[in-house]
């Protein structure tokens, strides 16, 4: 699906078709999962984030503006939403304020990523998994995506030149996680990829 | 990977994991009910997504939010979301909630643990992280653990005076090897518990007051006073039962949010949310006390530093 049918689409969605939006979704959702799984390094709860962007980017279709292309901003969206469930793992939150003395109980998501083991057996998928939420952002937006410097740019807010910095810190770091994860010679190929 | 492989292999690597997925049907039946809602037709579906639930025993029926409120920064973006859902309230267990106590029961002030409950009430094997504070029955050795963040008062408007505060610490929720080891221990010995003594990190997360009025009205006090460090926090999301009242309001020309409804023991709270951009912090104002109206909290919230 090209920019101009994405657009066509999107402007039948405005006027009422719902149905339109489902080629949006043809077209993005697996691009959406793949990022999503990497950002979180969980199959089932990148199943649901990806379900929860589509809906965040429906509710939100009257504050989306063309300075960007369509799917540039849903993976905006995608990043807050990854990042937002991943700070909620990380916060310590206070729930209720109950008397009894108990002051302080929290919530734990970390173990879900346990439970994925699959996604721990790939040596590229833990290297990723250890970098911060930034640098796998970066990564995955350009590895896979091919986002230019230029569009990550105006995305979040960065200059270009900081981008490439970060990005080529993302990498090296990423290739060495997988160094020592597999204990040879390997990898070598990935400070190249860009 | 090896060196002959080409950096087309990440790419392949990376995209293989959306080979069979499609959730094209569910999204769009989402959609279709979320305007159905929007066009004042009620429909009460589950989800099916991954709502926040409390606690590892808090077993719940989560239901699309049928109204949100939020608090923006500068830019536009909400960092709190007050979501007013039909969720029913999560009923703990009492006996996981007795178990649970009991563990913080045999933690020392400064002591922290992760505690696994294992059985079917718990199907996602959640660990859950407690932590015992350092109570500080006076401000001074408070304002000192806080530093700058917060200026701890001694009197709240309307006369409440401090009765205790102390600082919470977050810890590593990414433990896999130690929850591995706590699986393993419930199933090999058979054990509904398993807990771990583990250590917070060093950078608070929230700071915690509690008043009391001179009517004294309450045991342990009136009123809460809590403020979030929203350092690495994008937004805070909450849900409000359907029958709680949520209202913007204005203090010390923040936008802010009063909201009144039920704590989960039947309990009437009432509370005021503050979001202050330029010193990074949430600030909510908790009556405890039935007797203290919106007016009190604001006029607390309004005064403080």
């Amino acid at each position: 699906m090209d920019h101009n049918e994405m657009e066509q689409a999107l402007k039948e969605v405005r006027a009422g078709d719902i149905d339109q939006f489902g080629l949006i979704i043809d077209a993005m959702q697996k691009p959406l999962f793949v990022y999503c799984y990497h950002m979180l390094g969980h199959r089932q709860e990148a199943e649901d984030a990806v379900q929860e962007v589509f809906l965040k980017a429906f509710e939100q279709l009257d504050s989306y503006r063309h300075t960007v292309s369509l799917s540039a901003w849903m993976y905006k969206i995608a990043y807050h939403h990854c990042l937002n469930l991943l700070n909620r793992a990380k916060l310590n939150r206070v729930f209720t304020f109950l008397r009894a003395g108990i002051q302080t109980v929290s919530r734990h998501e970390g173990e879900k990523k346990v439970e994925d083991t699959e996604y721990l057996n790939n040596p590229l998928h833990v290297a990723i998994a250890k970098l911060s939420v930034k640098e796998r952002n970066l990564l995955i937006l350009r590895v896979v995506e091919d986002r230019s410097y230029d569009e990550l740019a105006l995305l979040f807010d960065t200059k270009p030149a900081t981008l490439r910095k970060q990005y080529e810190r993302a990498l090296k770091k990423c290739k060495s996680y997988m160094l020592v994860n597999e204990g040879g010679d390997r990898h070598d190929s990935i400070s190249a990829t860009r | 990977m090896t060196r002959s492989q080409q950096p087309d292999d990440w790419k392949q690597q990376l995209t293989a994991a959306a080979d069979d997925f499609d959730v094209k049907e569910q999204v769009l039946q989402k959609m279709k009910e979320q305007k159905m809602r929007s066009e004042g037709k009620q429909v009460k579906k589950r989800l099916g997504l991954v709502v926040a639930a409390i606690l590892v025993f808090g077993g719940t029926s989560a239901y699309a939010a049928m109204k949100v409120y939020e608090l923006k920064n500068e830019k536009g973006e909400a960092v709190v979301k007050v979501q007013q859902t039909a969720t029913p309230q999560p009923q703990s267990k009492s006996g996981n909630w007795k178990s649970f106590q009991d563990v913080r029961d045999s933690l020392k002030q400064g002591e922290g643990a992760a505690v696994y409950m294992a059985g079917p009430d718990n199907p996602k094997k959640r660990v859950s992280f407690t932590y015992i504070p350092v109570i500080h029955e006076s401000t001074r050795p408070l304002q000192k653990e806080v530093g700058s963040f917060y200026e701890v008062p001694a009197e709240l408007a309307g006369g409440y005076k401090f009765v205790n505060g102390h600082v919470n610490y977050p810890f590593d929720y990414s433990q896999a090897e130690l929850f591995e080891e706590m699986y393993k221990e419930a199933e090999n010995e058979k054990k509904q518990i398993v807990v771990r003594k583990v250590s917070p990190k060093s950078h608070f997360d929230r700071v915690y007051t509690l008043y009391k009025g001179s009517e004294g009205k309450e045991r342990d006090g009136d009123v809460y006073i809590a403020i979030t460090n929203f350092e690495g926090v994008k937004y805070i999301e909450e849900e409000a039962g359907q029958d709680a009242i949520v209202e913007k309001v204005k203090v010390q020309n923040y936008e802010g949010l009063y909201i009144a409804g039920k704590l989960i023991d039947g309990t009437e709270e009432k509370v005021v949310k503050v979001y202050q951009e330029d010193k990074n912090r949430l600030i909510e104002v908790v009556a405890m006390n039935p007797v203290l109206t919106k007016k009190d909290l604001l006029m607390i919230a309004q005064n403080l530093k």
